[in-house]
């Protein structure tokens, strides 16, 4: 799909949000969760999250669905704004978006079969279906996750990949627009990863976005089109996912996811940090809660900006995005550097 | 499961079964306690037309022991329904909710939580009639913070597994969620080992002060509590008028907590 | 942060939420005061009590008064101690005055028996090791006998005793040994003694306590740090204990308020001088001063009990004062 026939679905404006809080007899412990978002999900497009655990991108996700609280900000899903609709028409909108969540088995109850499961979604989501309408449908759903098979069966004999993909069958009961997929194969082992990434490729109709979230970077090369970097609660690069390792200049961070990945082709990036550098700092305690800083949120590990001599702006100016091709922007004062002399 | 609960699970099931339906069937026994006096038969050892054997004024034990069982039967369903339902309610807001309406909900069940309960239903005898329904609806209401303790720790759990919020990222709602997905579904275990248990409290109230003979059941009207203080008087070579029904309460306690534990653990193990 | 300070200012937390507690529990006992059908004062006072009184226990409860200016009233005077006087039990004495002693005592029994009950309950979960099916027919019947009402096992004992004394003292032509709980003699440590037993044995106290202690040994004994320790040959006991004391802490915090009801039947019984006696008698009595009285001293001992119990996890535990901080 090209840039210029692409219609937004998801827009999310100035997301901010924070954990913990403040009780009456309680200390106050203040997490910036997520700090200054803005999203744009466009209709029928694969997109990923990736970052670190932490970086706020489950959460993220959570918002987008109106799962979770927001303390500033606007999203609006498909022109509606999702935190100001009412309750039904909230729901109404849940049908359209839908979760697969990183706990396979949250939504399956243990005493269901399959087939009671799908029946429970299809009735909620089809009323227009009769029983053997439903039936019907259930078996048809089934069947494009390759669970057919299994109507009858109980969660407790179905393998992890199993119940993730009749979680899967539910959602697509509701023919929904944007899937949030968080970490789709996480707790999978190789062959079955492979299984779940084909079939999350061959349910990917015209209509169908997903949001992908993920911390494997091979996953999010395969399958999305466009690639955006979270690191504690911002996002700090958005680039083409065919770009990945490819693009001139990356943000620092993503450097370090890339090359945890094995990604990068060697000698093409004359802006990567040296690798016995990248990440070495220990973790440190201070980091998690505490406000957020005021300039890059990479500024304390950051290899390149203490090359460039630019740290103090790094550490007290917030960077803005800064564009370098189509779908292709990164948050870092030493790629406005870039541009300014390349 | 193992054999042994298997057998405790079938052993209380029945008594829990006995006591059911004598409490059942008891209200609709004609008995006048007055009638059932006659001392030409004062404490007969156990026979075939006085199974149980008869008191020191000659009432047949068995037809109070079944008599006795109206005085708890209904409270105790009341009082098991109030905590249950009200608690479970409760628990799993508490457990859902955040913000101002958790905070008010979780004081109040704290506040409930710290009166002695025993005390507090004496404190309400000595103000009000002091009636058998009365007590079980206060200890209803008084039992109302543990069974929220337990399901709001359930749902909790529930919580951090993603459980509620699938469902209503599926796009349930979020009542039908708590009430069905989670209090249905996933908490009936819990449900059924409480409202054992407050049932089981509810005749220990009763027959406990009914035997201390001020609240409770008065004579002549049986109560297995007015029954075991009857120990006061008796000669001991005739222990059956009392050893009776202290049988029946030690029975029917135990086995409503076995079998609500049982039932419950049996259950927990299916949803898992 | 400063280890002492979090605890001190986890302390100084809990009392203030103590204390909020104990206002919010009096006003609930001052509104079942109010809800007394009818007149309150002729509902709550025995028969024939002078117009006199009634007016001064009237003044005292602030039931002269709308609701919320007689509960500050009444909240005013009960926070120094004063809970009026008693009108029946021991006429024109202060409740403080008869209630101090019996208190004392029923705190001694009920914090003996439990401690009794924590301790019979450890033994037994060391000694019975990993369950195993044919513990369960023991535990079956031992959770049988111990479900029985404590004033039920009051009786199963002081009748087995009566018998066993008619048995085997009586007709021996000895006199009632020194021991004898029934009836009680003044001086005697026994009955006490009896009490807490037979608190320990009843209301399902002992295998509900045991079934905590249990799965509370079994987690440490089974626990990965456990075993870590072993293989590097140390000692597991330090450890073991340490991390017993949090919840044999919450075990004997949470099932105070169960004792303090089970001993009000269990004194009545055994007719000892306690807290709970004085209640009933008080109650049956129509002694409202020291029936209020009573129950705000009661509460105030369950919430007393938690607060320690809340200071004592957080001194041992440390991830106490930093999940509660």
């Amino acid at each position: 799909m090209t840039v210029a026939e692409r219609r937004t679905l998801v827009e999310g404006r100035g997301l901010m949000k924070t954990f913990g809080g403040a009780g009456l007899l309680r200390r106050k412990t203040i997490n910036r969760a997520i700090d200054g978002v803005d999203i744009d999900i466009f209709k029928g497009e694969v997109v990923a999250l990736i970052g670190e655990s932490g970086s706020g991108k489950t959460t993220l996700g959570k918002v987008l669905l109106r799962l979770t609280t927001l303390d500033t900000g606007v999203v609006r899903f498909d022109g509606q704004d999702v935190f100001r609709a009412s309750s039904r028409a909230l729901r109404a909108m849940r049908r359209e978006f839908q979760m697969v969540f990183q706990n396979q088995s949250a939504n399956l109850h243990p005493k269901m079969t399959v087939r009671e499961m799908m029946d429970e979604s299809l009735r909620l989501h089809r009323p227009e279906l009769d029983a053997t309408g439903r039936a019907a449908q259930a078996l048809e759903l089934l069947g494009r996750v390759g669970l057919a098979a299994r109507a009858e069966q109980r969660p407790a004999s179905l393998s992890g990949g199993e119940r993730r993909r009749v979680g899967l069958a539910r959602i697509l009961a509701t023919r929904p627009k944007l899937i949030v997929a968080d970490e789709p194969t996480s707790g999978l082992d190789a062959a079955i990863k492979q299984q779940m990434v084909e079939l999350l490729k061959t349910l990917k109709d015209p209509d169908l976005a997903y949001l992908l979230i993920s911390h494997d970077l091979g996953l999010v090369r395969k399958i999305s089109e466009r690639v955006l970097v979270m690191l504690k609660g911002r996002i700090i690069e958005e680039v083409p996912a065919a770009e990945l390792g490819r693009a001139p200049f990356h943000h620092p961070y993503t450097h370090k996811l890339m090359r945890a990945a094995d990604l990068l082709e060697e000698g093409r990036h004359s802006t990567a940090p040296d690798a016995a550098a990248a990440g070495a700092r220990p973790f440190d305690p201070a980091d998690r809660g505490g406000s957020s800083p005021a300039g890059c949120v990479h500024a304390a590990d950051c290899q390149l900006g203490a090359r460039l001599g630019i740290l103090s702006r790094c550490s007290n100016e917030r960077p803005r995005p800064v564009p370098l091709g189509p779908s292709h922007w990164v948050a870092c004062f030493a790629a406005e550097a870039k541009e300014a002399t390349g | 499961m193992g054999r042994f609960s298997r057998i405790g699970l079938w052993l209380s099931g029945a008594i829990v079964l006995v006591v059911v339906l004598l409490g059942v069937v008891a209200p609709f026994i004609p008995y006048e306690p007055a009638d059932a006096v006659s001392y030409d038969r004062v404490l007969e050892v156990p026979s075939v037309s006085h199974v149980l054997g008869t008191d020191e004024q000659g009432r047949d034990i068995a037809m109070r022991l079944v008599k006795g069982t109206e005085a708890f039967f209904l409270p105790g369903l009341m009082a098991a329904g109030i905590a249950v339902l009200v608690g479970a309610l409760a628990g799993a807001v508490a457990g859902y909710a955040t913000g101002p309406v958790r905070a008010v909900i979780v004081g109040a069940l704290q506040l409930l939580d710290t009166l002695p309960r025993l005390v507090f239903i004496i404190l309400v005898c000595t103000i009000r009639n002091p009636s058998v329904t009365l007590i079980a609806f206060v200890a209803g209401v008084l039992f109302i913070p543990t069974v929220a303790a337990v399901i709001r720790r359930k749902v909790e759990a529930l919580g951090s597994e993603d459980y509620i919020l699938a469902h209503i990222a599926h796009g349930f709602h979020s009542v039908w969620v708590i009430l069905y997905h989670i209090l249905w579904l996933q908490c009936w275990p819990i449900m059924v080992r409480q409202a054992a248990y407050v049932f089981g409290y509810v005749l220990f109230v009763e027959t406990g002060l009914s035997y201390l003979g001020d609240y409770g059941v008065q004579e002549p009207d049986p109560s297995w509590g007015n029954m075991v203080a009857q120990v006061r008087s008796l000669p001991p070579d005739a222990p059956w008028p009392w050893l009776v029904p202290a049988a029946a309460i030690v029975l029917t306690i135990s086995g409503f907590l076995a079998f609500g534990n049982l039932a419950a653990r049996r259950g927990e193990e299916a949803i898992r | 942060m400063n280890r002492l300070l979090g605890l001190v200012l986890l302390a100084g937390r809990r009392l203030a939420g103590g204390l909020l507690l104990l206002v919010g529990a009096s006003f609930l006992i001052y509104f079942t005061i109010r809800s007394a059908p009818g007149d309150a004062i002729d509902a709550i006072t025995p028969m024939g009590t002078p117009p006199e009184v009634k007016e001064k226990l009237a003044a005292d409860f602030g039931l002269d008064q709308p609701p919320l200016a007689g509960y500050v009233t009444w909240l005013g005077r009960s926070a120094t101690g004063d809970f009026g006087e008693s009108l029946v039990f021991a006429p024109g004495e202060q409740v403080m005055t008869i209630a101090r002693p019996a208190f004392k005592l029923t705190l001694l029994v009920s914090g003996g028996a439990l401690l009794l009950c924590l301790f019979l309950a450890t033994a037994l979960a060391v000694v019975l090791g990993e369950p195993s099916p044919r513990q369960q027919l023991l535990t079956g019947a031992l959770y049988f006998v111990t479900a029985a009402p404590a004033f039920v096992a009051a009786i199963f004992f002081s009748q087995g005793m009566n018998a066993f004394v008619r048995r085997f003292v009586e007709d021996a032509g000895y006199d009632t040994p020194p021991w004898y709980p029934i009836p009680i003699y003044s001086e005697s440590v026994m009955p006490y003694f009896f009490a807490g037993i037979v608190l320990v044995a009843g209301d399902g106290l002992f295998m509900d306590m045991l079934n905590t202690v249990r799965a509370e040994i079994l987690a440490v004994r089974n626990a990965q740090f456990i075993a870590a320790i072993r293989a590097k040959g140390a000692s597991t006991l330090p450890h073991t204990f340490r991390n017993l004391v949090v919840p044999f802490v919450s075990a004997f915090a949470a099932r105070l308020p169960v004792v303090l009801g089970g001993v009000v039947i269990v004194e009545y019984v055994f007719t000892l001088d306690g807290a709970g006696y004085l209640l009933l008698e008080a109650s049956k009595q129509r002694d409202f001063p020291v029936v209020v009285g009573l129950s705000v001293l009661f509460t105030l001992a369950i919430i007393v009990m938690n607060l320690l119990a809340d200071v004592v996890r957080a001194a041992v535990d440390p991830r106490e004062v930093a999940r509660n901080g």
